[in-house]
């Protein structure tokens, strides 16, 4: 707990301590958004025709669509003619080892806290780092490529492997899903794409740390996970921002696939830039997750939400298959003037299907949470079993929490259990902690800490950490 | 749809301020599936519902005598939307005033006039426009000042589908003043078998103190639509039990929008919804606390069989500054066929701290362990069925206070039989 502590003063100093911007020369296309845009981005990534097309249909599909307004979001506009589509570090380096590795962006990694370095590559964690849109460096690739797992940028995936591309590429999230993943997939300029082969159980966890650097530019990612029958991997996303005072705009779509008896465990620390004190700045960050559970497969949500300015994000699992398996563990916190529309869905298809849904929210500050989520059991789903908790934590007189389950059931035999609480720390509980010599932010941090327990325990260790320091620090000066 | 102009004569309330409600109406439109509240209604159902003036059917109604619960007591039919002063008794106690809607709006408008001068922006519902603009007769209960009513007060509402004009509306008024205590009791009937609907509107003010115990029993027929509306706005350390039975109708729609807006008024909100065959019931709920240190409580059931649907939708919001808010709500489910459906959606947004507030929904079927067990008792399959389903229902039954009121559901869900 000390240990803890004395990490929390000394990150309260820093206000948003990864708001540094690198000087990288910058390959930037003109800001706007039209059919030659998308094929500018297919030309420069040398895509093959089937993707050009996909892409076209996608952006056909999005102009036809209207920005969804559902969400407890105050959003002002976004001016999606206003965003360059296309940005890549111009030196490209061949990487044959670490050291040909651009110093100033080894040196912006370093600054984050990514073992990019080899002897740091002790704690078992290979990463595809993604600067802005083009994947710059993987490791432990050997390591994969032994066990027969495939882990590269989404780019090099459609070059190498075209077939696993073409077969999973928007089989769970179609291109008219929604506005965003619509936009996604006319625009996404890289991202991670991993396969893990028939009973292959990944020997190590996959990470990717997504950041946005250049000023102006959305970040559209896409990441395509494709779990064999029998396959087990632990797959881990951070995700950071510079300091900046537009709003960036952040459109993800991450697809995950889990064939027969496989298992993906897909965990997310946040952290993009939530804007300063007054609300101004700050990452829009809207992502599509969803996986597709086939039968006797397992798909794991958790995220820690602590960043952007707007998140609207919503991990579903199809549970396609029988007896399939869906869980989702959620922390989302906002403070200052962050807001937060974020939850899942778990469609019940197949028999015997299993969802648990666990959701902590903490509003802080001028902060706005909102779960929203959707359990559904179709006909088909006999035997369905859901059980959801949403817990809400208030600090503060001006900030909101708000939790809007939506649960659907044509299915008799299905048994769907939904509770939720909202509470604020009790005078009790601080008195007691500072009684026994505890500081008001100690206790809170401790209080709030037990709060996201269950969440906790579901993320690898070393997010687990992280998780905690973040969340401490983006609580600060919220006591009182 | 179809509406007529509303201008209809007879009552002097603004007929000018009904016009723009006609006028709001084409701005906002009818509801459809886009609309979070509607999301599960039958819109096409709903489409085929005509709405106008009250049409008087002076027409005998034998059916309807036998499906009325039997309350002694001051009572208020309306058919159509007009008062029938024949099957009315509107002989009251010391201290209760029951009187027409359209006779009040005529002799002492300022009386009902937060039931009509809605503010434009709040007019967000075709149903209210329709209401504001068609609903011009009913009842208006009123309570005198620390009074305690021993006796309830029946207000009955009845459809009788004319082939013209197969809709009508019906506004009903209650007000309890300070420390008063009453039980009004709201039965929704509909006679004939003609597709047809009717669409009350009940506005609530309970002053400080005052107690109200409010029963909605919806008993219309499978080929009618029932829309029901309660706008309720509570004073400090007022209570509110509503008990709501939507039982009958093709589509039986039971919206409850309550605001807390005193300190320390309590709201305390059950009910049961029952479908068979292809009947869709749906409650829609919202519990508004403006002001600290109030409590409420939501606690609906629902039994679905057949191809029925049942639509729970239930709303706390904590209003900044209301801290203190106790407030809980639950919806519990049973599913009986296949093909039967559940949509709950049970809400909470909260902008105060200092609050506790918890909610929860289930959805299950019948356990088969306890329906085993009866039958090791010797029970029969159907018997075990018939007794678990009642207990499960029974829970809000048992929260009704008058004996006939609990006797005629007991009867209408079939209780009695086993």
């Amino acid at each position: 707990m000390s240990e803890t502590l004395r990490d929390i003063e000394e990150l309260t100093e820093a206000s948003y301590e990864y708001g540094f911007s690198t000087d990288l020369d910058t390959d930037i296309a003109p800001p706007g958004l039209n059919e030659d845009v998308v094929r500018l981005i297919s030309a420069k990534k040398n895509e093959p025709e089937w993707l050009l097309a996909w892409r076209l249909k996608a952006f056909e599909a999005w102009q036809a669509m209207e920005e969804p307004d559902w969400a407890k979001l105050q959003i002002a506009p976004i001016d999606y003619q206003a965003i360059s589509y296309w940005a890549a570090p111009r030196k490209k380096p061949v990487l044959d080892s670490m050291d040909d590795v651009d110093p100033e962006i080894r040196e912006m990694f370093d600054k984050l806290g990514i073992p990019l370095h080899e002897q740091k590559m002790l704690s078992n964690v290979a990463i595809d780092a993604v600067v802005d849109s083009v994947s710059v460096t993987t490791t432990f690739k050997k390591t994969l490529a032994e066990a027969g797992v495939i882990f590269c940028s989404f780019s090099e995936a459609v070059q190498e492997y075209p077939d696993l591309v073409r077969e999973h590429l928007g089989s769970v999230v179609p291109v008219r899903d929604n506005y965003f993943a619509a936009l996604n997939s006319a625009v996404f300029s890289d991202g991670s794409f991993c396969y893990i082969p028939k009973g292959v159980r990944c020997p190590m966890e996959l990470s990717t740390y997504f950041r946005i650097n250049s000023e102006n530019t959305g970040q559209f990612e896409r990441t395509l996970i494709v779990a064999d029958d029998d396959s087990h991997v632990s797959y881990l996303e951070g995700c950071t921002a510079p300091q900046r005072d537009e709003n960036q705009l952040h459109a993800a779509v991450v697809e995950l696939v889990a064939k027969d008896r496989s298992e993906i465990k897909y965990s997310t620390v946040q952290n993009w830039y939530p804007g300063d004190e007054n609300g101004v700045g700050g990452i829009y960050n809207f992502v599509t997750k969803r996986g597709r559970a086939h039968t006797d497969a397992k798909i794991s949500w958790t995220q820690v939400e602590t960043g952007s300015a707007i998140t609207w994000k919503y991990p579903s699992v199809i549970l396609q298959g029988d007896r399939s398996v869906g869980e989702f563990y959620s922390v989302a916190l906002s403070s200052k003037h962050q807001q937060a529309d974020t939850g899942t869905k778990m469609v019940h298809i197949g028999a015997d299907t299993t969802s648990s849904i666990i959701s902590k929210g903490i509003s802080a500050g001028h902060g706005q949470n909102t779960y929203r989520g959707l359990v559904k059991v179709l006909r088909s789903g006999v035997n369905a079993r859901n059980y959801t908790q949403c817990d809400s934590l208030l600090l503060g007189k001006e900030c909101g929490a708000h939790t809007i389950p939506y649960i659907e059931v044509k299915n008799p035999s299905a048994q769907i259990e939904h509770e939720a609480s909202t509470s604020t720390i009790g005078e009790d509980q601080l008195y007691y902690c500072r009684q026994r010599g505890m500081t008001e932010e100690d206790a809170m941090s401790m209080i709030v800490n037990g709060f996201c327990r269950e969440v906790f325990n579901e993320l690898p260790m070393e997010f687990a950490v992280e998780a905690q320091r973040l969340l401490s620090v983006s609580l600060e000066g919220s006591v009182g | 749809m179809t509406i007529d102009s509303p201008t209809r004569t007879g009552s002097d309330l603004s007929p000018a301020a009904r016009r723009s409600v006609a006028e709001r109406l084409d701005v906002i439109g009818y509801p459809t599936k886009r609309h979070e509240a509607w999301r599960y209604a039958p819109h096409r159902t709903l489409g085929a519902l005509s709405f106008g003036p009250p049409v008087d059917i002076a027409a005998a109604l034998p059916e309807l005598d036998a499906k009325m619960p039997t309350i002694e007591g001051p009572r208020i039919v309306v058919v159509n939307g007009l008062v029938d002063t024949e099957r009315s008794d509107l002989t009251c106690p010391d201290g209760l005033r029951l009187s027409s809607l359209a006779d009040v709006s005529a002799e002492q408008p300022e009386r009902v006039a937060h039931h009509f001068d809605i503010a434009d922006d709040e007019i967000d519902d075709a149903y209210l426009a329709l209401s504001i603009a068609f609903g011009d007769d009913g009842a208006v209960v009123r309570v005198a000042d620390d009074v305690t009513l021993d006796v309830p007060i029946h207000v009955v509402d009845v459809a009788v589908p004319d082939p013209t004009r197969n809709a009508s509306c019906t506004g009903v008024v209650i007000h309890l003043g300070a420390r008063s205590s009453a039980t009004v009791i709201e039965t929704r009937l509909g006679v004939t078998d003609e597709f047809g609907g009717s669409n009350v509107r009940t506005t609530i003010t309970l002053d400080e103190g005052a107690t109200l115990e409010h029963v909605v029993l919806q008993d219309a027929p499978d080929t009618q639509v029932h829309l029901s509306r309660i706008d309720v706005t509570q004073a400090a350390e007022s209570t509110f039990n509503a008990r709501s039975f939507n039982l009958g109708a093709a589509f039986g729609r039971c919206a409850y929008n309550v605001v807390l807006a005193g300190a320390g008024a309590t709201a305390d909100l059950s009910g049961l919804f029952f479908g068979v065959g292809e009947q869709v019931l749906d409650q829609q709920i919202n519990v508004v606390h403006a002001a600290p240190d109030c409590t409420s409580r939501q606690t609906f059931r629902g039994v679905l069989d057949d191809r029925s649907t049942g639509v729970f939708n239930g709303g706390i919001d904590v209003r900044p500054g209301a801290d203190g808010t106790d407030a809980e709500q639950s919806n519990d489910n049973l599913l009986l066929s296949n093909y039967a459906e559940v949509n709950t959606q049970p809400r909470l947004e909260i902008l105060a701290d200092e609050v506790a507030c918890k909610h929860g929904a289930t959805v299950g079927q019948l356990d088969e362990t306890a329906l085993y067990y009866m039958r090791t008792r010797g029970l029969r399959a159907d018997e075990a069925r018939r007794l678990l389903i009642n207990g499960f229902a029974d829970q809000a039954i048992d929260d009704v206070g008058i004996e006939p009121v609990r006797a005629w559901i007991t009867h209408r869900l079939g209780h009695d039989d086993v």
